[in-house]
């Protein structure tokens, strides 16, 4: 895979790097000539992603650390080897975040918490503790068009990914006089270890590709070019931004999933959410 | 090439790989348009502008470069008579444009014959030109699909006083991306804008030279500088790159952060 060499002589940090999406970016990122640490939890997953970057790109400088990008010592354990391999830190990618359908008032404060904690935390983490050790760059989040879409039954990670996105507004503002940028990019339905399932279900896949434009779900080269054009030169005026890249999915709506949410926690108590009540 | 062109140098060595791509730039004489031009033939692109003059001799500038056509984008004739003289395309960018604010020009949008002529310009005359061209659009080979491209303003969002029609107009141009962007994505074409800050050109230019103008879009710009062209065509040429094969019906705010203030 060759490269245009735009990058060369740059550090990026990438947590969810073992992912689908953190992994490719990774790749986009390699390829166009910068150093790259991902971070992710799971030791052997990052090997494997290790040896398939590896691959990949044969002459980019590629390394890992096993951290939770949730927690403030891991995350500055990762800045520092990031920043390590060339004395530099010059591109932060935070792309871990998820969530699970469950109606509002099926919810409690720690399971709300804790969506916000894996979408927003995990950023401000990156940002908090990775903007000192920066000398200007750009800062790409993973939001969602969940941000602006919304999904009946899906309230926690719809305030995480809006909250995020104001985040990436009210960062923009604070670091663009550092010559920092900070944007996001809004994956619509995109293939990964999480959506599998999805994926796997030609019912559900169907109803969303109805509402694609363009006819197909994404993939997760789709989602990291859209990155790599956010984290290099090209975009050098660009911050605050955030834009969806979804097959056109945002100019339509999200389809209907509630007779999945039905067989997920029963009619019973989907009728009962209907109803205002509270089923538990 | 003359000054207003792009100085695609200042991109270090980033490079698309537009070679043997047919691209055409409404209002690639100057501003924005010159500079997406200029950046798709650095990229290898067969590259055709319009302008309003009637050749390119007319210019100070040298587009010998490009093939040139005139073309009035707020009539009717214009466009179909260029897409006749194509042999394909693969890239539509609509760049044309200028508000009419009184003083020198004579009129401003306020005078209804004025504000019509604005929305021509900014919206019916890019539709226009994307029909007329829509029959080349569809047979594109061009990987990750052919594109159109529309540019947006800063007046699509917020409402600019001095401008009503050039504003109503380039806030119908974002809501027409993504209208044509379901209609057309059977066809294979992409259609995205991008919305542009306050960006040199020969429409900006008098604006620029008066800091006390300038200084109130700066203090709220975060990255506290005006635009460039290519900032402009950096965006451009992302979309409509295999790299945004996924991507249709959106707007792209090239801005500084000036918009993050709402």
């Amino acid at each position: 895979m060759t490269g245009n060499n735009a990058l060369a002589g740059k550090t990026a940090f990438v947590t969810g790097g073992s992912g689908g999406i953190g992994s490719h970016c990774a790749r986009l990122l390699l390829r166009d000539g910068a150093d790259v640490l991902i971070m992710g939890r799971r030791q052997e997953a990052l090997k494997k992603t290790r040896d398939w970057l590896k691959g990949e790109v044969p002459e980019g400088r590629v390394e890992i650390l096993a951290g939770d990008a949730g927690k403030r010592a891991d995350v500055e354990a990762g800045l520092e080897k990031a920043y390590a391999m060339q004395g530099r830190l010059d591109m932060l990618i935070p792309t871990v975040g998820g969530g699970g359908f469950r109606p509002l008032l099926m919810l409690d404060e720690e399971t709300f918490m804790a969506e916000l904690h894996v979408n927003i935390i995990t950023a401000f983490l990156v940002v908090r503790y990775g903007v000192p050790m920066m000398n200007g760059g750009s800062i790409v989040c993973m939001s969602s068009t969940a941000a602006v879409l919304p999904f009946a039954y899906l309230p926690a990670y719809h305030t995480s990914k809006g909250g995020l996105e104001n985040f990436v507004r009210a960062a923009a503002e604070e670091l663009g006089s550092a010559g920092i940028r900070i944007n996001a990019v809004r994956p619509g339905l995109t293939r990964s270890d999480a959506t599998g399932p999805m994926f796997a279900t030609p019912d559900i896949l169907n109803r969303f590709i109805a509402e694609f434009p363009l006819g197909r779900a994404g993939e997760p080269d789709d989602i990291a070019q859209a990155v790599r054009y956010l984290a290099g030169p090209e975009s050098s005026w660009v911050t605050g931004q955030s834009f969806a890249v979804d097959g056109g999915n945002e100019i339509r709506k999200n389809p209907d999933l509630s007779d999945m949410i039905a067989l997920m926690y029963g009619q019973e108590a989907l009728d009962t959410v209907k109803r205002g009540k509270s089923p538990i | 090439m003359s000054s207003t062109t792009t100085s695609a140098g200042t991109w270090s060595n980033i490079r698309f790989d537009y070679t043997g791509r047919k691209v055409l730039v409404v209002g690639g004489t100057t501003g924005i348009g010159a500079g997406i031009a200029q950046a798709y033939r650095d990229a290898g692109a067969e590259v055709a502008i319009t302008g309003q003059k009637q050749s390119a001799s007319d210019y100070d500038a040298d587009y010998s470069g490009f093939r040139y056509f005139r073309c009035d984008i707020t009539g009717k004739d214009d466009m179909p008579a260029i897409a006749a003289q194509l042999d394909g395309l693969d890239i539509l960018v609509n760049s044309a444009g200028v508000g009419w604010v009184g003083g020198d020009q004579g009129t401003h949008e306020y005078e209804p014959e004025t504000f019509e002529k604005a929305v021509r310009m900014h919206l019916t005359g890019p539709y226009r030109m994307a029909d007329s061209c829509h029959h080349f659009l569809a047979r594109s080979t061009l990987p990750g699909g052919s594109s159109v491209i529309g540019i947006a303003s800063m007046a699509s969002f917020f409402g600019l006083e001095t401008v009503p029609g050039y504003g109503a107009a380039k806030a119908g141009l974002v809501q027409m991306t993504k209208t044509l962007a379901i209609h057309w994505a059977k066809h294979n074409i992409r259609v995205n804008a991008v919305a542009a800050g306050l960006t040199r050109s020969a429409m900006t230019n008098w604006f620029m030279d008066i800091p006390e103008a300038l200084a109130p879009t700066l203090e709220r710009t975060p990255l506290n500088r005006v635009g460039d062209p290519e900032d402009v065509a950096g965006a451009v040429l992302f979309l409509t790159s295999q790299a945004g094969k996924h991507i249709t019906g959106q707007t792209i705010v090239v801005d500084g952060g000036y918009s993050i203030f709402g």
